[in-house]
């Protein structure tokens, strides 16, 4: 039976899952400033930032095991604790494309010949962080009206990827030593549009969390998109970088 | 036996009173067959009293009255042609406390099948095994059938009764809080038991555990203050309840 201990622990939890969310948007401003800089020393430094967000997402999941072993919730608490472990495994995601973001700073910043950054990179940023924010605020005051509209604020995301991708494509055919700059850029939007999912998936949570409603894979985002297979090829194994996350 | 219908025990617009006192507020409620029905709520929301209407065992109480009507298998179990004896035949109790005659193992079970005229030792002796490998107890006591009931432990005993329910092969078997006064591993043998025979029987219990009524029962009620607050799968009732008393009772935020 919960208890007011419970119940102060919950709120705890919730202001842990916020206080996570802040890391993680100021990881990725760190991450965005180290990209349209091409400052090396705070890529550097936004890479190690992640160690921080792991742990929190470590001491989120022991807290919220220890509270469901203790109190056996049900109904809203438990769909409080159990949608908290994807929140925080989500942000931790979103920690993780962020020292990715910032590896393709350095990147970018080492090569010898590259071209300006294509001007819908900076607007997907700014989307993806206003989904970001305007997320965690839908967590925080119960606002599911806002979790919805996230959920379609992703589809313009997923839209500035395939502009940017395709536009590269074009600039890597007439000029061939863009190469390694086009493959780059590729991934920088790559990295925007996965952090636009694992934002959405936080919706979904915060969605379900406040009113039992499960609409994963419901929404039409969800599925995927058609790609050129020329692109496809060159993006795929690239899209999540699981090779340059230092877990 | 229970027909196509899948309903076992209908309660249409049941009014109770004990005197003047409205113990049950116009309860709707269908019985599913062969599946477990869970009731819960606090102390006095007439769970435990709508529980013993379903085999007339408030009939004796002074000053009772009953409107509405409860069907057993399609037919009122409260018309004038009704026989409560029969009726309890079909709809089978389980106390909260473990209540074995001060007989052997085997003259507990035995008892019921004997009243109703059953007396070849080996017809006996059939219905004693049966019963007791339906309780999940055969396999503890089948050496010392002849033991004192008495002389088994708590959740022995509690199986005991369950089998002696089961003798006279009921549709029904209600159970008023059948695991409260039983320490953790026999709670589990009797919930083990109730998982078990799903399927097979309709069992209709009220419990103060929810987590047991979560774990062990395919419907749950919500009682309160003598009403039906809220009915509908387990699975959806503890994880999305959809009244907000529901919802408060069931986390431990009640009132």
């Amino acid at each position: 039976m919960p208890t007011a201990y419970f119940d102060k622990q919950l709120c705890r939890l919730r202001e842990s899952l916020v206080q996570m969310g802040g890391a993680v948007e100021e990881m990725l401003d760190m991450a965005l400033s180290a990209l349209y800089d091409l400052d090396v020393v705070l890529a550097e430094k936004t890479i190690e930032a992640d160690r921080e967000i792991n742990d929190f997402e470590n001491k989120i999941n022991n807290k919220t095991i220890l509270l469901i072993a203790t109190n056996q919730p049900v109904a809203s608490d438990l769909r409080f604790l159990a949608g908290g472990l994807r929140v925080a495994n989500d942000l931790e995601r979103i920690g993780d494309i962020s020292a990715n973001l910032a590896r393709r700073a350095r990147g970018l910043a080492r090569l010898d010949y590259k071209a300006e950054l294509p001007p819908e990179i900076p607007v997907m940023a700014d989307k993806v962080k206003g989904m970001i924010s305007g997320t965690l605020a839908s967590f925080a005051n119960r606002n599911l009206e806002k979790a919805q509209h996230i959920l379609d604020c992703d589809k313009e995301v997923d839209k500035l990827n395939r502009k940017v991708r395709q536009d590269i494509l074009g600039k890597i055919s007439q000029d061939g030593s863009l190469i390694y700059w086009g493959f780059e850029v590729i991934n920088v939007a790559a990295h925007l549009e996965r952090m636009g999912d694992h934002t959405t998936n936080v919706a979904e949570d915060v969605i379900y969390i406040y009113s039992g409603r499960n609409v994963r894979h419901t929404h039409s985002i969800t599925q995927a998109v058609e790609e050129p297979a020329a692109a496809q090829a060159l993006v795929d194994g690239n899209r999540e970088d699981r090779e340059d996350v230092e877990d | 036996m229970v027909t196509a219908t899948q309903t076992a025990i209908s309660a249409q617009n049941v009014d109770f009173y004990y005197g003047d006192f409205q113990a049950l507020k116009n309860i709707s409620l269908d019985m599913q067959a062969r599946k477990t029905t869970a009731f819960i709520g606090p102390s006095g929301c007439g769970k435990s009293t709508f529980l013993k209407l379903l085999n007339r065992m408030q009939d004796m109480v002074p000053g009772a009255r009953l409107a509405g009507r409860i069907l057993l298998d399609g037919t009122d179990m409260y018309a004038p042609e009704a026989d409560p004896v029969a009726i309890r035949r079909r709809v089978g109790m389980v106390f909260q406390k473990p209540n074995p005659f001060p007989k052997s193992i085997y003259d507990n079970i035995c008892y019921g099948p004997r009243l109703i005229g059953i007396r070849k030792a080996a017809d006996l002796d059939i219905i004693v095994e049966k019963a007791l490998r339906a309780a999940a107890l055969w396999d503890e006591v089948k050496d010392s059938l002849d033991k004192s009931a008495m002389a088994l432990s708590g959740g022995q005993q509690q199986r005991v009764c369950i089998a002696r329910a089961l003798a006279l092969e009921p549709e029904v078997i209600l159970m008023d809080e059948p695991t409260s006064a039983l320490d953790p591993i026999a709670t589990s043998k009797v919930e083990d038991w109730i998982q078990e025979a799903a399927g097979n029987l309709t069992i209709i219990m009220v419990t103060h555990n929810m987590q047991q009524a979560a774990r062990v029962s395919d419907f749950t009620a919500f009682f309160f203050l003598g009403e039906l607050i809220e009915y509908g799968p387990t699975d959806d009732l503890f994880t999305s309840p959809r009244k907000k008393q529901t919802e408060n009772y069931i986390t431990g935020r009640f009132g």
